[in-house]
């Protein structure tokens, strides 16, 4: 037993040598082990189990749909607070620039790639789902905006033109923008490359500066700033929302009760959400051996050197194939409604889209929650030494990640937990909403058959995806 | 309003219980605890890949693993996650020898001009 720990610490040691190029894509891979059989019957039986109680006890007590209609208090944050905040967000942003173009080009020894990916988008889009979008209040665009027309107030009256917004143009630049942006994320071979990232966030800047100077800051933020969009649709399930009048309020209400839709979302915040939703589910899909399998069909017979174009080419199909067939099937299930309870089907369809959001919510926490856990650690070595320079400011640079931090179980617990809680929650969403908008009760329950076959059909398929064991195609 | 309330906490209370037992029952069919255990696998590297074995290596956390290495052609060898890597040359045996410390399902690759997959390690809880 010590004999095997010494030789370990010995392995352990040689590893600094080989790191730069061992680990230049361990930034996306998951160890995670397969939820087994048993869980995941569990889940599957539970998710139905779940769908029918809810049924019935609408069917009984129907004044479970009321709810709260507005917040249950809500109160100003202290300017000095919202201060400290946006500073801190300029910083990092700036530092993640800054480190991104000039530090050590190696993934692991500068701080962007794992602050963005990791830190940011997963740790970011958790705090966002389940406390509050804080998004609204440190958009460092918006902070850097700000201060912008505040200092040449008094060359110009605004920053703006203000340009009129077609309406027709929609949160379409947004779905565009996602889907780069996934593209990035999921498929782009060099995403780890901390100089691709500061260029990427450079560009994006430049981008959103321009749409608040084209069509005023808050036309762009409702329309094309991608990510108020992102963080603001999973922020409605969070029970604080941060909101921004005169100065910043907070509000408090009951998780999830900011999915429940009141008027009909526009056909492009349908498309927006459906993209976010389909994404996160091609994501795992992407890991699977029914993928790998494919893969290797696919790119059977062609050249080595064509394989890495040809294999991006069949993620970014997938990336765009899954969110559409989900919207196939989400339309399909609410033009059946619309049938069933006689009402208009762009309507319907406008309304049911964000129940399926916790859903989501729920599988991208068990999908991400070990990734976090383990390669968020790696922001403790580089707070110490964020360009990778060899600087040791906070003592810290020597810490070595844990990859023990979590055990398979607990994970197995939390993903099935949170995804039978996800699924319930959809449920009751979709009949709060149906309740909402259809005046005849019973229309209302009948209509929601549709949408429960769907729910049920995604929570299974998110757990499925959970079971199988992760695969890396051999395509590389 | 109340009542509401009431409805939803018990709908919320008893899904969770019914989810606590259902997952200690499914957790009790699949671990079965035993003391930790020493392993040895031979794993030889023919043209790029393990010619006799493709289903992963399944272990129980805290187990001693031993895994001697051996190839056709000069090979470099890592184990993800816990991050051990090995050069082996032909007509040598390297070894790969750790405490299974940690949970999940880690990929052995071989390191060239791509990287590639040779077998996976599975750990899992006890």
């Amino acid at each position: 037993m010590k004999h095997a720990a010494t030789r370990f610490a010995t392995a352990l040691l040689l590893v600094p040598i080989s790191s730069e190029n061992a680990l230049a894509h361990a930034l996306a891979q998951r160890y995670d082990l397969p939820l087994p059989l048993g869980y995941f019957l569990f889940g599957c039986g539970a998710a139905v189990a779940v769908t029918f109680v809810i049924f019935a006890m609408f069917f009984r007590h129907r004044d479970l749909a009321k709810t709260h209609d507005g917040f249950i208090f809500t109160v100003p944050i202290p300017n000095i607070l919202v201060a400290i905040l946006q500073s801190l967000s300029i910083a990092a942003l700036t530092l993640l620039v800054t480190a991104g173009l000039f530090g050590n080009q190696s993934t692991f020894k500068n701080i962007t790639p794992v602050s963005v990916w990791v830190i940011w988008w997963v740790g970011f889009g958790f705090l966002a789902a389940f406390v509050g979008n804080l998004w609204p209040l440190i958009n460092p665009w918006v902070v850097t905006f700000d201060l912008a027309q505040t200092l040449t107030r008094r060359w110009f009256k605004v920053l703006s033109f203000h340009l009129f917004y077609p309406p027709w143009l929609g949160v379409w630049p947004s779905c565009l923008l996602f889907l780069l942006f996934a593209c990035l994320e999921l498929v782009a071979p060099a995403r780890d490359v901390p100089r691709n990232i500061a260029i990427a966030i450079l560009i994006y800047s430049f981008l959103t500066w321009t749409g608040f100077s084209t069509f005023g800051r808050d036309t762009w933020l409702k329309n094309g700033e991608v990510f108020s969009l992102a963080f603001g649709l999973v922020g409605r399930f969070a029970p604080l929302n941060f909101t921004h009048g005169d100065r910043y309020y907070v509000s408090v209400r009951p998780w999830a009760v900011g999915l429940v839709t009141r008027a009909p979302l526009s056909a492009s915040m349908i498309a927006f959400a459906l993209l976010m939703l389909g994404t996160v589910t091609v994501d795992g899909l992407m890991e699977t051996p029914q993928w790998a399998l494919f893969v290797s069909w696919a790119l059977k017979g062609s050249s080595a050197d064509g394989n890495q174009v040809r294999y991006m080419l069949l993620q970014t199909s997938l990336l765009i194939a899954g969110p559409m067939m989900l919207a196939a099937l989400y339309l399909l299930a609410t033009a059946i409604m619309a049938r069933v309870s006689r009402s208009n089907f762009k309507e319907t369809s406008g309304l049911f889209a964000l129940s399926l959001v916790p859903i989501a919510i729920a599988y991208h926490l068990a999908h991400y929650f070990s990734l976090f856990a383990i390669a968020g650690q790696f922001i403790i070595p580089l707070a110490s030494d964020p360009f990778g320079y060899g600087w040791d400011l906070f003592g810290t640079t020597l810490y070595r990640i844990d990859i023990g931090i979590v055990d398979a179980k607990s994970i197995w617990y939390i993903s099935v937990a949170a995804i039978v809680t996800g699924h319930m929650i959809a449920v009751w969403l979709g009949h709060a909403t149906a309740v909402t908008a259809f005046v005849d009760k019973n229309t209302a329950t009948r209509s929601q058959y549709p949408m429960l076959v769907l729910m049920v059909g995604y929570t299974m398929l998110s757990l499925w995806i959970l079971a199988q064991p992760i695969v890396e195609p051999n395509a590389r | 309003m109340r009542r509401n309330r009431s409805v939803a906490s018990k709908l919320v209370s008893s899904a969770v219980v019914y989810a606590t037992l259902g997952l200690t029952a499914a957790t009790n069919l699949v671990a079965q605890s035993s003391s930790p255990q020493t392993h040895r696998f031979e794993l030889r590297i023919q043209n790029g890949e393990i010619s006799d074995r493709s289903k992963p290596i399944k272990v129980q956390r805290d187990d001693s693993i031993e895994i001697d290495w051996s190839t056709d052609q000069r090979a470099i060898v890592h184990l993800h996650g816990y991050d051990i890597l090995v050069t082996v040359d032909p007509g040598q045996t390297q070894k790969m020898t750790f405490v299974a410390n940690a949970t999940g399902r880690f990929p052995i690759e071989l390191h060239g001009e791509q990287h590639r997959v040779l077998i996976y390690l599975e750990v899992h809880p006890r």
